[in-house]
């Protein structure tokens, strides 16, 4: 799915998780920070309650994740640290965490590739059956 | 002094090569299978399901998972 919001209807919700029993995050920024956050975006998926727009932000040109991989960024820093984003993918039934990142990503070359590798783990996160 | 075996080496090796590309200093040009089966060796594909599970028990997962490396 390529819709740029998360949609108001009860989906369940899935991590990633590296072998050391974390979740991807770009070094250097302090995970722990974002915990209630993430916990306000996982309760509203579950729930089918829409996001609040200000975990949504309008790209300024196109939105290179969103069109490319079908994930979208969500500005968990709200209130935080508004640099910080949670890359998840939304399918139908479900929605992924991905990573925790920032927006250097949009800078790098090629393309957020600081966060790529981990595409392999989200489609095996969809081929697991829920 | 014990002897390491050619499978720790491995290990180690591919845990060397997996931090670096955590920490962004080793970025592979093109998704080649050599990179994917470093990663894939060191990285788990299991993803984590919160639904289902008490708020307690969610926090505990996210406590865990989002703790500082």
């Amino acid at each position: 799915m390529k819709l740029p919001r998360i949609e108001a209807v009860p989906k369940r919700v899935l991590l990633l998780e590296l072998r050391d029993g974390t979740f991807p995050t770009r070094p250097g920024i302090d995970a722990s920070l974002f915990r209630a956050n993430m916990m306000d975006i996982i309760d509203r998926i579950e729930d089918g309650v829409p996001l609040p727009g200000h975990y949504y932000r309008r790209s300024v040109g196109r939105d290179f994740l969103l069109e490319r991989f079908g994930w979208l960024h969500l500005h968990v820093g709200h209130d935080v640290d508004d640099g910080v984003l949670l890359v998840v993918e939304q399918l139908e039934d479900r929605v992924i965490l991905i990573c925790l990142t920032d927006h250097t990503i949009f800078a790098e070359r090629p393309r957020a590739r600081s966060i790529l590798r981990l595409r392999s783990k989200v489609e095996a996160a969809k081929l697991r059956r829920i | 002094m014990a002897a390491v075996s050619k499978q720790q080496r491995r290990d180690e090796r591919r845990t060397r090569m997996a931090d670096r590309v955590r920490s962004g200093d080793l970025v592979p040009d093109t998704e080649s299978e050599a990179f994917k089966t470093i990663v894939d060796a060191v990285e788990t594909a299991r993803p984590v399901e919160l639904t289902g599970k008490s708020r307690d028990e969610k926090r505990a997962i996210l406590d865990r998972m989002l703790r500082s490396r």
